[in-house]
C-alpha cells in the first residue's frame, strides 16, 4: 500500500481535515523529536520543541511552498526552533567528565552505553548550529544542498561549516580517547 | 594541505567522490600524514554520530500536539488544483442554475481581483505572520517603526535608492529592506546573538538572483536588482540594557549606508 503524499495531506489539512495533519504528525514526530533532542540535549526540552514545531507547521501551512519537499521545510522549522530554543535557555551545556559520570546508571558501565553517552556529551559541547549541521548530515543524511536550504546557508558555507564542526568534534573525541573506540 | 584537498577528503567521507577522485584521496593520504590524520578524524566523527541511537518520542507527544492545534477554517491549498480553468468554466455552464450563479459570482470576483492586481498599483497584503524564509509579507500591525534609513545616491544613468526600516513590538524586531534600483546590491545586518535571535526572512517581491544567508549574528542579503525583504529577529527573554544593530548596504563596491541603532528592551 502506498502512503499518501505529504502534499496531499497538506492540502487536506488546509481544507480543515484534522486527521490529515495527524498523519503528518505520525509520519514525522520521531525525526523531529530526535533532531530536537540532539540539538537541545534533553528529553523535556526536545518534547517542547517538537510540539512547538508542529504548532508552527500547522499555523504556517498555507505558506508552504510545494517546490520544496515537505520534510525539508519541516526540518527547516525544527532546526530553527531547536537552535533558537537552545540559545534562549542559554544554560551551560559544557558537560564535564563529572556530569557525564553523573548521568550514568550502574547498568551504563557497559562500554557501549558509556561511549554513546560520551559522544552525546561531546556533541553537546559544540554550538547548536554546529550540532545541527552534523546531525543533518550524518544522522539524517541530508545533501549539502538540502542542508543549505534548511539552515539558510550557501552550499559552500555548508561545506566549510561542516568541516569545521567535524574538526571540533573530532578533537573532543580524541581528547576523550573516543576515536579509538570507533 | 589546501582547500581543494580538504574538500576532496570531506567528499570522500561523505561518499560523494568519483572513482578517480577517490583514487586521488587514497594517494594523497598515503603520502601526507597530516591529510591522513584529518581523514581519520572526519571518519571517526562520522562513525560517532551514526552510532547514536534513535530515541522514541514520548507516547503523549502526538496527543499533546493534536490537542494544542486549533480548528482550522478552510484555506487556500498550496498545491495546484487538478481541474483546469476551462473545465471549471465549462462546469458553470452545465451546472444547475443556482450553482451556476454562485460560480459565476465567484468567477466575477476572481476576474475583478485579477484586473485590480494587474491594472491597479500593487498593494501588499498583510495576512501572514510567518518568518520562515518564503514568499509573502509580514503583518506589521501592532509594531512600532523605530527607525528609517534612506539609501539615496544619484548616478548619471541610474539612481541607487532604497530604505531600511526597523519595526518592533515587545518580542520581535522586523527589519524591512527595500532596494529599488536595477543594480546589484549587498545588504547586511549584524546583531548580538546573545540578546537577539534570527527567526527568518520573508521575501515580499520576486527578485533576481536573490540570496540570503545567516551566520554568527549576521544576516546578508544580495540580489541583482530590486528587492523587498523582511528579516525578523526575536528579542530574547533575558535581553539586557541597550544593544547595537548594525546595517550596511553596498552596491557596485560602493558603501551606500553604514548605520547603527541601539535597541533597548
Amino acid at each position: 500500500m502506498t502512503s499518501t503524499a505529504d502534499t496531499v495531506l497538506v492540502t487536506r489539512t488546509l481544507e480543515g481535515e484534522r486527521n490529515a495533519f495527524g498523519e503528518l504528525v505520525d509520519r514525522y514526530q520521531k525525526v523531529v523529536y530526535n533532531v530536537a533532542y540532539r540539538i537541545v540535549g534533553n528529553e523535556l526540552d526536545a518534547e517542547d520543541v517538537a510540539q512547538t514545531v508542529f504548532m508552527k507547521v500547522y499555523e504556517n501551512l498555507a505558506t508552504y511552498n510545494p517546490r520544496y519537499q515537505f520534510f525539508s521545510w519541516l526540518y527547516r522549522i525544527a532546526v530553527n526552533e531547536a537552535v533558537n530554543s537552545k540559545k534562549r535557555l542559554r544554560k551551560s551545556v559544557e558537560l564535564t567528565e563529572d556530569s557525564i559520570r553523573a548521568q550514568s546508571t550502574p547498568l551504563e558501565g557497559v562500554v557501549a552505553m558509556d561511549v554513546e553517552n560520551q559522544i552525546g556529551a561531546a556533541l553537546m559541547s559544540l554550538t547548536p548550529e554546529n550540532r545541527a549541521i552534523l546531525i543533518l548530515r550524518h544522522y539524517q543524511e541530508f545533501t549539502y544542498k538540502d542542508i543549505g536550504y534548511i539552515m539558510d546557508l550557501t552550499e559552500q558555507k555548508v561545506k566549510a561549516r561542516l568541516y569545521s564542526a567535524r574538526q571540533r568534534l573530532g578533537k573532543i573525541l580524541i581528547q576523550k580517547g573516543l576515536n579509538t573506540e570507533l | 594541505m589546501n582547500d581543494q584537498h580538504l574538500n576532496l577528503i570531506q567528499a570522500e567521507v561523505d561518499g560523494l567522490n568519483s572513482d578517480s577522485e577517490s583514487a586521488r584521496v587514497r594517494s594523497l593520504i598515503a603520502d601526507n600524514s597530516e591529510l591522513r590524520c584529518s581523514f581519520d578524524e572526519l571518519n571517526a566523527v562520522k562513525l560517532a554520530i551514526e552510532s547514536l541511537v534513535e530515541k522514541e518520542p514520548p507516547p503523549t507527544l502526538r496527543a499533546s500536539i493534536m490537542n494544542a492545534i486549533p480548528e482550522r477554517e478552510t484555506e487556500r491549498a498550496p498545491v495546484a488544483e487538478t481541474t483546469s480553468w476551462w473545465e471549471s468554466i465549462a462546469s458553470i455552464v452545465t451546472s444547475p442554475k443556482p450553482v451556476s450563479l454562485a460560480y459565476a459570482f465567484s468567477l466575477g470576483l476572481i476576474v475583478a481581483f485579477v484586473v485590480s492586481t494587474v491594472l491597479m498599483p500593487p498593494t501588499i497584503s498583510t495576512n501572514t505572520d510567518q518568518f520562515l524564509g518564503s514568499m509573502g509579507t509580514v503583518n506589521l500591525s501592532g509594531f512600532e517603526t523605530i527607525a528609517e534609513f534612506a539609501i539615496e545616491e544619484e548616478e548619471e544613468e541610474d539612481d541607487r535608492e532604497g530604505s531600511v526600516k526597523v519595526h518592533r513590538n515587545a518580542s520581535l524586531i522586523v527589519i524591512e529592506f527595500t532596494w529599488n534600483s536595477g543594480r546589484p546590491v549587498l545588504a547586511s545586518i549584524t546583531y548580538d546573538e546573545e540578546y537577539l535571535g534570527y527567526t527568518g526572512t520573508t521575501v515580499a517581491e520576486e527578485s533576481s538572483n536573490l540570496k540570503t544567508t545567516t551566520e554568527d549574528g549576521e544576516v546578508t542579503m544580495s540580489s541583482d536588482g530590486p528587492l523587498k525583504q523582511f528579516v525578523t529577529l526575536t528579542v530574547r527573554d533575558d535581553y539586557e540594557g541597550e544593544n547595537e544593530l548594525n546595517f550596511s548596504v553596498t552596491s557596485g563596491g560602493r558603501s551606500l549606508l553604514t548605520r547603527s541603532l541601539w535597541v533597548r528592551k
